[in-house]
């Protein structure tokens, strides 16, 4: 049973840190990236490829991060261009049609044949009492909460910390401060980028690991994470993602309710979110 | 003709005419097509019906969702239900069956969204779509095991009865949605778009709002999800997969979903686009990049195709059509939520009435006593304000005193306060919003809070009750808007000023006849010679009207020429009250306002 | 702009309807010399890419036109993308037959297409000779025979081998969430336990894209399973494989057909080493002169040989050969009638059983599985000869 449970973190601290990245660029750029996973997929794919050429391990996925981050900056790009006045909602409409668009390039280019993922760490398991620990689910777990932990002291603590909030509050007034905020948007897309294509790097391995099938499969809890985070919190969305691993591999554990592992998010979302916005009573038009 | 007139405004470029043309469409389309192309068209219609869906959530009511799927594996699965299981109910009958049951799914995926607003409800409907799959992929559809065929009666075994029936089926719910576009539900929905607040201080329920909304939405994809099933004669969970519900979103968006040429041609892309390319030996990926591209050039004019060539025409033909259109793309402008939903349905009195029958030494508003506390900040401290019927009343104090605060509070919109409010008498502390605004308190916004996409005339209409709305003649609105020096009645908001738009609000809130209307800051930003021009207005306003005035404001002289009595209030405490003059004589007022006034 | 893609999407329809109507109906009359369509329905697009099939059948079908074609008339041979979703099928099936005039459908390898189109099929009286079925509902219906073993078979045969030939016990199972056909595993796992007299220890039928298959992997473990048949393919295979080892799994692991392809092993590297599979159909990577017609046609057109180029292939084989002997018109009515005598066809050793379509309602010929291994980093066949599963 804890076993088990054990076994849900890897996924739940990739989820983490895609729902952190999310909830990341909503904070920053107002947009809830629904192309999050898939962007950070088809970086991890450019690595996966170039493994097959024969490329070790690192520079592969060295180049597959660097791929992400263009992708990401191109998207950032067209979006700072065009939709800089635009609502969020519009936004995150913009990203369901990147989503769209990458889904679809992403199956076109790197068809459905099985491929071998690259993988950093050898299978070597830390044994604690009678429940064994993988050295990936340690290394991503780590991972997860010392980037959610670094944003949030890099928001907080920093100069350009500070100039990212200033940007987050209204693109136009810091741009009348100075602050480049345009640049710094589409950065924000670009490290986002490539914090994703890490974290499905990190999933990869233990997934079926087709382009649509990580790029949506994934796409589902970390969006989940990002709203149980409230858009808000960096570390709520990590608690949440990995909560969601958590339930999920405990609800596949469980036999009978192993079909229904899929709709955790349904019950967390509508329990979470209801609770805490119980009192969310009128919208923030006045 | 009445019907299409109706349905159209009368005004519609293109109304009638689109009426008459579908219809003709639908006639000949039949005969000039093959089996196979026939099956196509058939599969735009039902795409097309789901669509209209959409147009109902995020055209009109400015919500995302991403769950049009989802809603039509419901339909599809009550549909074989009723089929299959419960004594093989008529073929129409479980069409029309699952779209009522996929509604009253749809209303309770709208109940989350009376808390969750923007994104978080496209995320949630999202996760909805998912699981409603997860669910299905696990218990199957009903008879699907057995592989039963969803045999259709005799009389639609033809595909070209099966064209009619789908293109009916549109048709009625296209006719069906226009005709509520023009109830105040319709209204409605265009208003909580904007601001829910505004929406409830008009006596509508935003939760009833957006709740029928999405009853309304998943209402048309389960007939389509039905249709659907008795077109292909079986069905699979694959059919309904998450991301088809962004790809026909997407198209949605597109081709703009408000109206019906609109869905009819989202159907058609999303179905013929593919085969077009198919034909052309061109991958059938292509065509999926296009909807993600068409899509971005419709966020990025605001409007869809469909939309836009609406708009070109009402330009071109020098008017804007019934309603402009307005961008399916500004998704919400920033989401929604509700008032505390499920009303209690009281008598529908109208202040006005009321006020008659009441006693006219009771006061037309009571303040007793209220406090209230931001946590731990004491916003409000034992404020008691009596407005008496037939007066204006002013609240004055420096920025920060809690003059919002307390409008807010008496309105209902912040609920968790100590104290009594009472109108004409009547306690109205357990009220929602809407109600207290039916049970004759109305107010007016800092901001401009109408809606563009409604003439002058509709926007009082709506905020009018019912029975007040029959009583009043048009030209009894022409005379109080020419009154407050307004727009004319029939003049689209989107036309009119800024200024004139605040004008519109405030005769909006008189024309309902409440016992009270609470003005919040009337004259921000108006000229002098304006502002005291509104003073005057304001002053006849009990006389000629009949409710009494609560003002609220910063101007001095406004103040002075518009009130009879004057509650000064400052940290959330009432520092003086009385007649103007005495007020504005006491120390502690001059200290208090003046002081600060002086500062700034 | 907008208003051109507004224009475009009414212009679209026409567009359609005149490009379709050009090609008219063609089945052709007893003398004609017009050519003979032939349709296929494959996933050639979308999420999961299933071209082999068809590319094998063309390959067959471009030889037979090169000598001569079928009694002098060649072979149209129209391959349909359904890109796995359902509409898409729907609407190729009716093209195909309505619009096409196809007389039959050879070595289609599609995850749809049953579910679909089956009843249409049956309402259409079109047969299908199918080259890679891995729907139950393939193998219910009058109108569809398959050439491969399919997935329920696959079960009962893989776990048959494991448990019995190889004696590793007790045998477990995974496989996908397909709905519909929970029970039908059962029926499928039932059927090896009845013909073993082994018991399985451990079954999951509920098996998604998302699902933890380390989660999985933990309940094989505690359920002592010493084998496991896991009827995936594609990119669940090398995460299986992973999540074993990491639960530190040991045990013989079979998976389904559709993973017997050059990538398998290519993406499972050391870890895949003793994995087994079971090739539907005459093991490809054998180096057998059985398989040297196929072979032949199929370097001619340019086309890998894979478990699914050869199944189509052979369904392509099956089709010319039933056409051939139709005297008179060759429509669907007559090619239906004519599979339908068909109730027993020399495959040539490319299949343990004969291929029959014959009158009935259900077809699954294919009763048998060649099991194949991991060595060296590519598949060899781990027996000398079919296994077939015993007649109860």
């Amino acid at each position: 049973m804890i076993q088990a449970g054990v076994s849900g973190i890897l996924a739940g601290a990739a989820v983490a840190m895609l729902g952190a990245c999310m909830v990341f660029m909503y904070r920053m750029v107002r947009v809830l990236n629904f192309a999050q996973v898939a962007i950070g997929t088809a970086g991890a794919f450019v690595s996966i490829i170039l493994g097959e050429h024969g490329w070790p391990f690192v520079p592969a996925a060295a180049a597959g991060v660097l791929a992400a981050t263009a992708i990401g900056v191109l998207c950032g790009t067209i979006m700072s261009a065009l939709f800089t006045e635009a609502s969020t909602e519009a936004r995150s409409t913009v990203a369901i049609t990147f989503l769209i668009a990458l889904v679809t390039l992403g199956s076109w280019i790197f068809g459905s044949d099985p491929r071998p993922i690259p993988q950093l760490l050898p299978h070597s398991n830390l044994q604690v009492g009678d429940i064994e620990v993988s050295a990936a689910t340690i290394v991503t777990l780590v991972l997860a909460i010392g980037l959610a932990g670094a944003a949030t002291l890099l928001l907080k603590r920093t100069r350009l910390g500070t100039l990212l909030r200033a940007m987050a509050e209204g693109s136009r007034a810091a741009e009348l401060l100075g602050v480049p905020s345009r640049r710094m948007a589409i950065g924000v897309w670009g490290v986002s980028a490539a914090v994703a294509a890490i974290a499905v790097l990190l999933a990869a391995p233990s997934r079926q690991s087709d382009f649509t099938a990580l790029s949506v499969q994934l796409l589902l809890p970390a969006v989940a994470a990002a709203s149980l985070g409230l858009l808000r919190s960096l570390p709520g969305a990590v608690a949440a993602g990995l909560g969601l691993g958590v339930c999920e591999a405990l609800v596949t554990y469980s036999s009978d309710l192993a079909p229904y592992a899929d709709a955790v998010p349904l019950l967390a979302i509508l329990l979470v979110l209801g609770w805490t916005q119980r009192k969310a009573v009128w919208d923030e038009a006045r | 003709m009445k019907l299409v007139e109706r349905v159209t405004g009368g005004t519609g470029i293109g109304g009638p005419l689109s009426l008459v043309a579908f219809v003709v469409v639908l006639l000949v389309v039949p005969q000039m097509l093959s089996d196979y192309d026939l099956f196509l068209a058939t599969s735009a219609l039902i795409v097309a019906l789901m669509v209209q869906g959409i147009g109902m959530v995020t055209g009109r009511a400015g919500l995302i969702v991403l769950s049009q799927l989802g809603f039509a594996a419901v339909g599809a699965y009550v549909f074989l239900l009723m089929r299959i299981h419960l004594g093989g109910a008529g073929f129409l009958v479980a069409i029309v069956v699952a779209g009522l049951a996929t509604a009253v799914v749809g209303l309770l995926v709208g109940l989350p969204a009376l808390r969750l607003r923007g994104v978080n409800l496209g995320i949630l409907t999202l996760v909805f779509g998912v699981t409603v799959t997860v669910v299905l992929t696990t218990k199957g559809f009903p008879g699907q095991s057995k592989a039963y065929f969803a045999d259709r009666p005799d009389w639609l075994v033809a595909d070209k009865s099966y064209f009619y029936l789908c293109g009916v089926v549109f048709a009625l719910t296209s006719v069906a949605f226009a005709l509520l576009d023009r109830t105040r539900l319709g209204a409605s929905w265009l208003a909580a778009r904007r601001s829910e607040r505004a929406t409830a201080a008009l006596g509508r329920s935003v939760a009833r709002t957006k709740t029928s909304a999405f009853a309304l939405c998943a209402l048309v994809a389960g007939l389509s999800g039905a249709l659907f099933v008795g077109q292909q004669g079986t069905v699979t969970v694959e059919s309904f997969a998450p991301v088809t519900s962004l790809i026909i979103f997407a198209v949605a968006i597109m081709m703009g979903a408000r109206y019906p040429e609109g869905a009819l041609l989202a159907g058609a892309l999303n179905i013929f686009l593919p085969v077009f390319f198919d034909d052309l030996n061109i991958s059938q990926n292509v065509p999926n990049l296009l909807f993600a591209a068409g899509a971005v050039i419709g966020l990025l004019h605001g409007r869809g195709a469909a939309e836009d060539i609406r708009h070109r025409l009402g330009r071109r033909f020098g008017r804007t059509g019934p309603e402009l259109a307005v961008a399916s793309a500004d998704v919400a402008a920033s989401g929604n939520g509700a008032g505390h939903g499920l009303a209690v349905r009281g008598p529908l009195t109208v202040g006005a009435t009321r006020s008659d029958h009441a006693a006219r030494d009771v006061p037309a508003l009571e303040i007793r006593n209220l406090s209230m506390s931001y946590r731990n900040v004491r916003a409000l401290s034992d404020v008691t304000v009596v407005v008496p019927q037939g007066c204006v009343t002013a609240v004055i104090g420096p920025n920060g005193a809690g003059k919002s605060t307390l409008i807010d509070c008496v309105t209902g919109f912040v609920r968790d306060y100590e104290g009594e409010v009472r109108v004409l008498g009547e306690r109205i502390d357990l009220m929602p919003a809407h109600m207290r605004a039916r049970h004759g308190i109305r107010r007016s916004f800092q901001q401009d809070r109408t809606i563009p996409e409604l003439t002058v005339e509709r926007y009082l209409r709506l905020a009018m009750p019912r029975e007040a709305s029959a009583q009043t003649s048009p030209e009894e609105l022409e005379d109080m808007l020419a009154f407050f020096d307004g727009p004319h009645p029939s003049r689209m908001l989107a036309s009119v000023d800024v200024g004139s738009r605040r004008v519109v609000e405030v005769v909006a809130a008189v024309a309902a006849r409440p016992a009270v209307v609470l003005l919040d800051e009337p004259a921000a930003g108006l000229a002098a010679a304006e502002s005291m021009r509104l003073a005057e207005q304001i002053a006849a306003t009990p006389a000629r009207f009949g409710p009494a005035v609560l003002l609220v404001e910063h101007d001095m002289e406004l103040v002075q020429a518009a009130c009879t009595e004057m509650t000064v209030l400052d940290f959330g405490e009432v520092i003086a009250a009385g007649e103007p003059r005495e007020v504005l004589a006491d120390t502690k007022v001059a200290k208090a306002y003046l002081g600060q006034e002086v500062m700034a | 702009m907008v208003v051109a893609v507004g224009c475009l999407a009414v212009a679209l329809p026409l567009a359609a309807c005149g490009s379709d109507s050009s090609d008219g109906k063609s089945s052709g009359g007893g003398g004609s010399k017009d050519p003979i369509s032939i349709g296929n329905i494959s996933a050639m697009s979308g999420p999961i890419l299933l071209p082999f099939g068809a590319q094998g059948a063309k390959a067959y079908f471009d030889a037979l036109n090169k000598q001569g074609g079928i009694n002098g008339r060649k072979v149209n041979y129209i391959v349909a993308d359904d890109k796995s979703d359902p509409t898409a099928a729907s609407q190729q099936a009716r093209k195909l037959v309505q619009q096409n005039g196809i007389v039959g459908f050879a070595g289609g390898v599609s995850l749809v297409d049953c579910t679909v189109n089956g009843k249409f099929y049956q309402q259409q009286k079109i047969a299908n000779v199918m080259g890679g079925a891995s729907d139950p509902t393939c193998f219910t219906n009058p109108m569809i025979s398959p050439v491969n073993t399919g997935v329920l078979t696959g079960v009962t045969a893989g776990l048959y081998y494991m448990g019995k030939t190889l004696g590793q016990v007790p045998s477990c199972t995974l496989n996908n969430n397909i709905p519909t056909i929970n029970d039908a595993y059962g029926a499928a796992i039932s059927r090896y336990e009845q013909l073993a007299g082994q018991k399985v220890a451990f079954q999951s039928h509920a098996v998604t894209p998302n699902s933890n298959l380390t989660t999985l992997m933990l309940q094989v473990k505690k359920a002592g399973c010493k084998s496991l048949v896991a009827t995936f393919s594609g990119a669940q295979v090398p995460a299986l494989v992973k999540a074993g080892k990491q639960v530190g799994w040991k045990g013989g692991l079979l998976l389904g057909g559709a993973s017997y392809v050059a990538s398998t092993p290519k993406a499972l590297g050391a870890d895949g080493e003793g994995v087994y599979t079971t090739s539907e159909l005459y093991p490809y990577t054998s180096r057998d002169p059985i398989l040297d017609p196929v072979k032949k046609d199929l370097k001619a057109a340019g086309v890998e040989l894979t478990g699914l180029t050869e199944a189509g292939w052979l369904s392509a084989k099956i089709m010319a050969d039933t056409i051939k002997g139709i005297k008179g018109d060759v429509t669907k009515a007559s090619v239906l009638a004519a599979l339908q005598k068909l109730t027993t066809y020399d495959t040539a050793g490319l299949t343990a059983q004969p291929y029959a379509f014959g009158p009935g309602d259900a077809h699954n010929p294919n009763q048998a599985i060649w099991p194949v291994v991991i060595k060296n980093g590519d598949w060899d066949p781990a027996a000398t000869k079919f296994s077939t599963l015993p007649s109860s």
